[in-house]
């Protein structure tokens, strides 16, 4: 039967042709966008760990709880001690204070509201991570009163390196605060949220504005990807023993978490969509092939074949034709995504309006795994199935004398 | 000659008037009320060392500072403890210049960053600005005589006479017998009370009254307040107009 498929299959190359690109479209657009989607959610899930807030984020509870009015008085004073114990518990890969907040840049008698971020230069993500790029100039140092900036910024406020910046911020202790910082570099990161009017400064000269004396505002931890999320933010409690501490995951405060099951309907409705554009295309090729050829089914009823078997040897045809097609898909497919992932998608050719402050960045490299195309593509196959199966239950309707006397 | 220490000192209600009211009214009316405020607490210069204490619902923090006016009405303060010790604040006419010992230049407030608050406390630096001739930005009346906390007082509503101005109505409570502020009400158009101006403590000095110890209750922001206490203060010292410079700011 299946021989006979094959030569059925050849007999209208134009017909069969249509149903296999069907399939081919339906497969390679669907792998590929959740080549480029799983990207993008991966991306910001990184981008959101290492920028935000760790895998695991401490912080005084009174100052989430009155997050909204900055209340800079809620510090961890002693950030030396408690990444001590965070260290000490096991999975705990580490343990990196942080502080950031709203400052305002004076420039031409104006103030201009800007983001400081403090860190410890010689751990931080913002100072060593891979995706920061250092355009001009150097990164900043430990107990150096200096700042980079980013171009738009830098840009914004009409300054170069090796100028001086002052900048105004209130304190901890409820007053205010300026001191001039000297740009010494111009810098780029990955997590495009962060390219906008930001300045970065070593977390002691933060400290020193603000006056937090050598404290922290956050405390991010970096956990092994094997330990639990969930045992390690015991262990950590219980390592610091400190009630007015708030230990928490990064799902728990992450502003994207909630939308990524969101994410996975929006995979499925889009792969149901295209599925089902496929299937209609892949039914009605079908349909075409059995009213076209109702004289010879008609034959081959009168020659004794049994109905199921001529409508097993329609699936069979239309299975074959989009088994071919879905293998092309797969192919072709994990080949283009994996092009993508080498050369990567500039996001800020859509302009840059459209990457900055989504928290992804600017440039993507898609990935897709040969599961996750194996998959689509069987999913597909399993449409084809029931479209193919729906066509081909026509020939029941056939009426072998009758479609002879129409045919002659 | 106008005084402005008192705004400075963050008593925006108890604005001193201009000598234009030299001659004082036979009868009690608002104008005659206000040139005796005037007179009562009129002086030269002023060298003022206090202590104010900001409380929120969070906490409170405490700082000390003297304050230098001379007779133009530019206003020096100086922060002697606390935190913020070594900051400074220059008050030329509208223009209010901050000095931070660690930046290199002298910050120069405008626009909006004038609303900030001031020192911490629940007064904004625009508080300290602003012409003081409250004669043209203000219509005023007398409403009558109360007693409050046990003192004659005249009470008399100010209305603004300029939608630009941060407080609408201010409603005063002055001493009937020593012609000095006791409470002044602000609000806004709407007539939602903002802040609560309480002086007590009347310092009396040469025939100059100055108040002792001032309270402003921010009546927005629920257990709010700034308190500040004055621990000396020198009148008709003779200060040196170079006090008063942006140039002499940073030494």
């Amino acid at each position: 039967m299946v021989s006979l498929a094959l030569k059925n299959c050849i007999r209208n190359v134009r017909r069969s042709l249509l149903t296999a690109i069907a399939v081919f479209i339906a497969i390679w657009v669907v792998v590929v966008m959740m080549g480029v989607m799983q990207t993008v959610v991966a991306d910001m899930i990184r981008n959101n760990k290492e920028y935000e807030s760790g895998d695991i984020r401490l912080r005084i509870a009174d100052y989430s709880k009155y997050e909204n009015i900055m209340p800079l008085q809620f510090f961890i004073p002693s950030v030396d001690d408690v990444c001590r114990s965070v260290l000490s518990v096991d999975g705990v890969r580490s343990c990196e204070p942080l502080s950031r907040l709203s400052v305002s840049a004076y420039r031409g008698e104006q103030l201009k509201t800007i983001q400081a971020v403090g860190v410890d230069t010689s751990i931080s993500h913002f100072t060593t991570g891979r995706d920061v790029e250092i355009l001009a100039g150097r990164m900043i140092d430990n107990g150096k009163r200096e700042i980079v900036m980013t171009p738009k910024l830098l840009s914004e406020l009409g300054m170069e390196v090796g100028d001086s910046l002052t900048i105004l911020s209130k304190t901890s202790t409820s007053g205010s605060n300026g001191a001039s910082f000297r740009i010494v570099g111009i810098v780029s990161y990955g997590n495009s949220e962060y390219n906008g009017d930001v300045v970065v400064m070593p977390l002691d000269q933060l400290s020193s504005l603000t006056r937090m004396d050598g404290g922290a505002m956050e405390v991010l931890v970096h956990i092994d990807p094997s330990a639990g999320l969930d045992a390690t933010i015991a262990s950590i409690k219980l390592a610091l023993a400190d009630p007015s501490l708030e230990v928490r995951s990064w799902d728990e405060i992450s502003l994207i978490a909630p939308f990524l099951s969101m994410y996975d309907i929006t995979y499925l409705i889009i792969e149901l969509l295209f599925f089902f554009i496929a299937s209609t295309l892949i039914f009605n090729t079908t349909m075409m092939s059995v009213m076209e050829r109702k004289r010879e089914v008609s034959t081959m009823i009168a020659l004794g074949f049994s109905r199921s078997s001529i409508i097993r040897l329609f699936m069979t045809e239309g299975m074959i034709i989009s088994t071919l097609g879905a293998v092309a898909a797969a192919v072709v497919g994990k080949a283009t995504v994996a092009l993508m992932g080498r050369y990567g998608i500039d996001l800020t050719l859509f302009g840059t309006e459209a990457v900055d402050g989504w928290g992804f960045s600017r440039m993507l490299y898609p990935q897709v795994s040969w599961s996750t195309v194996l998959s689509v593509s069987m999913i597909c196959l399993a449409v084809a199935f029931g479209a193919t199966t729906l066509a081909s239950m026509r020939v029941r309707r056939i009426e072998a004398a009758q479609a002879l006397r129409e045919e002659n | 000659m106008m005084k402005r220490l008192a705004a400075f000192l963050l008593m925006i209600g108890m604005f001193p008037m201009s000598s234009l009211f030299a001659v004082a009214a036979p009868s009690i009316d608002a104008r005659y009320i206000i040139d005796a405020m005037d007179a009562a607490m009129e002086y030269d210069d002023a060298a003022i060392e206090a202590k104010m204490v900001n409380t929120d619902r969070l906490g409170s923090t405490s700082l000390t500072f003297d304050t230098f006016q001379n007779g133009s009405g530019d206003t020096l303060l100086v922060v002697t403890a606390g935190p913020d010790k070594g900051q400074k604040i220059l008050r030329l006419d509208d223009d209010i210049y901050l000095y931070y010992p660690d930046a290199d230049e002298i910050v120069r407030l405008s626009g909006s960053s004038l609303k900030n608050s001031f020192l911490g406390s629940d007064f904004s630096y625009e508080d300290l600005t602003g012409d003081d001739d409250y004669d043209e930005r203000y219509s005023y009346t007398l409403d009558g005589e109360e007693m409050l906390d046990g003192i004659s007082c005249y009470k008399m509503t100010f209305t603004a006479k300029k939608l630009s101005e941060t407080y609408q109505v201010q409603e005063m409570w002055i001493d009937s017998e020593r012609f000095v502020p006791i409470h002044v009400r602000l609000s806004s158009k709407s007539g939602r009370s903002l802040k609560d101006i309480l002086y007590s403590d009347y310092i009396h000095d040469g025939g100059i009254f100055f108040p002792g110890r001032l309270e402003v209750v921010n009546l927005v922001k629920k257990g709010s307040s700034s308190v500040m206490t004055v621990s000396s203060a020198r009148f008709n010292v003779g200060l040196d107009d170079d006090l008063f410079s942006k140039e002499e700011l940073a030494w």
